[in-house]
């Protein structure tokens, strides 16, 4: 289908030609689409006959925002959310391409369960789908998992979601593993001993409100060990949801050693510290913890520097049995999907970052973490598109979620920018402008 | 609220500069009471007028009560002064007495606080009247069983209070007598319970109270507020 | 962020910490357990201010002795007590807290005093049921997790006040481990919004949680140098446990160092009281001779803990 879509602020990675460089624009453009990749930028090809036409007045186009973390909760969780609750819900968020992470049940060690997995959210008119891989059976960080055979089915890494496995020897023989293929291991810097049982910041608000604490020390514990193997094995690893000023000083210094490394942080921490849990709000019950002020400083000027590459939404639907329960027995988590424009406009307008760089951190740079041509709008690339209007102020409500998980921080707040229209390979699948 | 009608009319002394007693002192303030303190309605009433609001002379008035019915059967009796007016009330009566009737009245006086059996209860009471430092505590240092237990309080109104201040006696014991003696009674009862000794009657709006206050040397006095 | 504690009025409807309440409704309760050790000790214990109100002891954590104090308290007040032992039935079934609660409130509990394993239960409770029920069902947290035991810090400030009077004059010690101590922990809120300008924290690191200098203490790993000069000395208790989860390696060891003895004792000063909340472990965390010498004020503050608790019940059925 030729898609017109007329006078609207292109913001973020943006190239002119096929293949040339590529550059964080900020500036009203048209954009063409035929066949479900983009066509032209700028005017329209010679005899251009458009089959609609939006007028988009002013509104931002961005690629369509790639999430590094998105649990989707199928297979095993279909209680809580399902693979079609979720897409849909990640395209009301204006995400199109989505990692999840292997914490399923069961996990996804297996090829035929990622297999499974593809097919189902191809059959839905959905985001594209980049599983995780576990890095060990069963994640029971014992044995390596048969990592070229779950890459065959689809899997761009291999993950162990939550605190490291205690055996050293099988993250060293992950590692290896992987970097004879050239795969990529994402890890939490969490480590499992220091970390235990721990349910807040270890600090004094924690200590006043007599809850366990997680200590800064089990991220740069974890980061310390993570760097030596990675030093001996040469391997590519991905850190997941950073959450402190030590960590990102150590991956600060990790990177200018030309470790092959890449992080992420959550766009929660970006935003909220220790001090929120106010009375055991149990919404704030979230792994990594919110650390401090001190902590959340450091995260916004890493990504701000490039040194923390991406923002993602960590997206984990729970229902009421799990948030509804004193703090330290909530299971951590919060719906995001929806939340991650907004919530990453926020932090641009505070700091005052430009538009194009934030939309950056949400579509290109994570794409290059996993690996796959998205998050640019160019010629001849996918026809993958957000379209938002960063004025728009929304009530975040249960009833404004598409997310079966309806528990986040950010419930009854309001957030000022709000996803328009979602267009996946050339096609509209979320359509708020023209109702 | 400690302050007299009087002073807010200004300050008078005597104006020859004559030392007056104390108690002189406040019979004078007292007495400067204009008739009328809330828009057309005479306060002053039936009984002995304007003196009714005269703590001192109210005092002396049952206190001779007190002592002529002691001395007629020869009971001994046990003040109890309601807290915290009454409790007042009660020592300056037992001093008097002590003077004239040993006997009648040797045992030193209990005090007793009636909050715990006020009727009032959750149902938009002040909050602060459960605590000890403005309700006082009950201390009744004697036997209760088959004692005569007078009662002492300074203002008696709807009852209510005595009500309560039974209830709380009753916890302690079985008196074998119990009478009520009160400083001023200003009519509005809505339970059956009357003075056996009263130091006068003055009828009052329902929006004024009659508040007692004591000064540094003892001596007590009655004001009308507005509530 | 709005005190979930208290109504708009600054009033008390709920009791969960000592934390944010401010000085003068500390007072107040204090001044209103005073009135009710009175009735305490006559023949008739008991005044009708409770009468035909149901007062639910929901008990998810097992405690014969603060369940007893809170039944003998309310009997006192002639409300009608119901004991739950929560893990030994619905819970069991797995019922979820909140349900058991809706559950009781359905059968028209006017009073819910209770003790959880998880910090912060009590707050989840009463949130439920002022959104569910407005303002005429009370929640009193008998003891979360680590974070607050607030009518044994009321009770704990009684006893000081008792017996020593001005707050602003003293320097109170708290020995041992304040780490899992939720009594430790409203005691110190406690005491340092009533005006103590020196509160001590005494133990080893490993049982020291961080952020007590926040907190407004003063923190000693060395017993002797803290006790010198104290008035007060609280000592909490050692539970087995500390020993197992490898925070410390034997009670002979913390008897040795943390353990108050009567030669420690001598430190404070001639007239400082020693105050326990009990249960005691003689020989580990306290000598005989000190709980059973004439310094000891651990009976007092159970016969306190009996007339705080008739005060913040009577307290809170005022509140409209």
């Amino acid at each position: 289908m030729k898609i017109s879509l007329l006078g609207g602020r292109l913001v973020g990675p943006i190239s002119y030609e096929h293949s040339g460089p590529i550059h964080l624009l900020d500036k009203i453009e048209s954009i063409f689409l035929d066949q479900g990749k983009i066509l032209a930028i700028g005017n329209p090809p010679k005899d251009f006959v458009p089959d609609e036409t939006i007028d988009l007045n002013g509104l931002c186009i961005a690629p369509g925002l790639v999430d590094l973390a998105a649990r989707l909760r199928e297979p095993g969780f279909e209680y809580k959310a399902t693979l079609e609750s979720e897409m849909r819900a990640a395209l009301n968020g204006g995400v199109t391409s989505l990692s999840c992470p292997p914490d399923t049940d069961p996990p996804l060690d297996e090829p035929g369960l990622v297999e499974m997995l593809k097919h189902r959210a191809k059959g839905l008119r959905a985001a594209a789908l980049y599983p995780l891989g576990a890095m060990t059976v069963g994640l029971r960080g014992e044995i390596i998992t048969e990592m070229a055979e779950l890459a065959e089915a689809g899997c761009i890494g291999f993950g162990h979601p939550g605190a490291l496995f205690t055996d050293t020897q099988v993250l060293l023989r992950a590692m290896q593993y992987a970097k004879s293929f050239g795969f990529t291991l994402w890890v939490h810097p969490c480590d499992h001993f220091l970390s235990r049982n721990g349910v807040a910041h270890s600090g004094a608000v924690a200590g006043r409100l007599g809850l366990s604490g997680v200590p800064v020390m089990a991220e740069t514990v974890a980061l310390h060990t993570i760097f030596e193997l990675m030093r001996a094995t040469g391997a590519r690893v991905h850190l997941c949801r950073l959450s402190s000023a030590e960590g990102v000083s150590l991956l600060r210094q990790a990177k200018s050693q030309q470790l092959n490394v890449t992080a992420d942080v959550s766009v929660h921490h970006l935003h909220l510290i220790d001090i929120d849990i106010g009375y055991f709000d149990s919404k704030m019950r979230m792994d990594p913890p919110f650390r401090s002020q001190r902590d959340r400083a450091a995260l916004r000027e890493a990504v701000q520097m490039g040194v923390i590459d991406a923002i993602c939404s960590d997206h984990t639907p729970l229902d009421d049995d799990e948030k509804q329960l004193p703090f330290a027995d909530a299971s951590p988590g919060s719906s995001a999907l929806e939340l991650l424009l907004p919530l990453a406009l926020k932090w641009g307008s505070e700091d005052r970052i430009a538009m194009a760089q934030i939309v950056d951190k949400l579509t290109r740079q994570p794409a290059q973490v996993l690996g796959v041509e998205a998050g640019v709008i160019r010629p001849g690339a996918v026809a993958d598109l957000c379209i938002f209007d960063p004025e728009s102020a929304w009530i975040v409500s249960e009833r404004s979620l598409l997310s079966q998980g309806k528990h986040t921080p950010f419930l009854g707040r309001e957030l000022i920018g709000m996803n328009k229209m979602t267009i996946v390979q050339g096609e509209v699948v979320i359509d708020k402008l023209r109702v | 609220m400690r302050s007299t009608i009087g002073d807010f009319l200004g300050r008078q002394d005597d104006a020859a500069g004559m030392a007056l007693s104390p108690v002189a002192k406040a019979r004078r303030r007292l007495v400067n009471l204009p008739d009328t303190i809330s828009e057309g309605r005479s306060v002053i009433e039936a009984g002995p007028g304007s003196a009714s609001l005269d703590a001192e002379q109210s005092l002396s008035r049952i206190a001779s009560q007190l002592d002529a019915k002691a001395r007629q059967d020869g009971l001994h009796r046990t003040l109890i002064g309601i807290h915290r007016g009454g409790a007042w009330v009660a020592r300056r009566l037992h001093d008097m007495l002590c003077a004239t009737n040993q006997q009648g009245f040797a045992q030193r006086p209990g005090f007793l606080s009636s909050v715990y059996h006020r009727d009032d209860y959750g149902h938009n009471a002040q909050r602060r009247a459960l605590s000890a430092k403005v309700a006082g505590t009950t201390e009744l240092p004697f036997e209760v069983n088959g004692s005569c237990i007078v009662l002492v309080d300074d203002v008696l109104y709807t009852g209510r209070t005595i009500r309560a201040a039974l209830n709380e006696l009753f916890d302690y014991g079985r008196p074998a007598k119990v009478e009520l003696a009160i400083l001023l009674d200003r009519g509005g009862r809505e339970l059956p319970i009357q003075a056996d000794f009263s130091g006068g009657t003055v009828a009052l709006a329902s929006r004024q109270a009659a508040l007692l206050s004591q000064d540094e040397g003892g001596v007590l006095s009655f004001s009308i507020v507005e509530r | 962020m709005p005190n979930p504690q208290l109504t708009a009025n600054g009033e008390l409807k709920h009791l969960l910490t000592i934390e944010g309440l401010p000085k003068a409704l500390i007072n107040g309760i204090l001044d209103t357990a005073k009135g009710f050790l009175g009735v305490n000790t006559r023949d008739v214990k008991k005044v009708p201010l409770l009468r035909g109100k149901s007062v639910f002891n929901l008990f998810f954590e097992n405690s014969t002795r603060t369940r007893t104090t809170f039944e003998i308290a309310a009997t006192r007040l002639s409300a009608d007590v119901v004991n739950l032992n929560i893990n030994t039935s619905s819970a069991a079934k797995g019922e979820s807290l909140l349900d058991t609660i809706d559950n009781l409130v359905a059968m028209h509990a006017d009073m819910f005093v209770v003790r959880h394993a998880s910090s912060g239960a009590p707050f989840l409770i009463a949130e439920h049921v002022d959104r569910t029920r407005g303002s005429d069902v009370h929640v009193i947290n008998a003891g979360d997790g680590r974070h607050a035991h607030p009518t044994q810090g009321l009770l704990d400030m009684y006893t000081i006040r008792h017996f020593k009077r001005d707050f602003t004059e003293l320097r109170v010690a708290v020995v041992g481990d304040v780490l899992h101590s939720r009594v430790a922990r409203s005691d110190i809120h406690a005491l340092t919004t009533l005006g103590v300008p020196e509160v001590r924290v005494i133990g080893p690191l490993t049982l020291l949680p961080s952020g007590l200098e926040q907190m407004g203490c003063q923190v000693y790993t060395d017993m002797k140098t803290g006790l010198k000069d104290v008035d007060v000395i609280i000592i909490l208790r050692l539970q087995n446990e500390r020993m197992r989860g490898a925070l410390l390696p034997s009670a002979q060891e913390y008897f040795k160092h943390y353990g108050l003895t009567q030669e420690k004792l001598e430190l404070a000063k001639s007239d400082a009281i020693v105050m326990h909340p009990g249960p005691m472990n003689r020989g580990v965390e306290i000598d005989s001779a000190v709980a059973d010498g004439p310094q000891a004020v651990i009976l007092e503050q159970v016969t306190f803990g009996i007339a705080v608790r008739m005060a913040v019940m009577s307290m809170l059925a005022e509140a409209a």
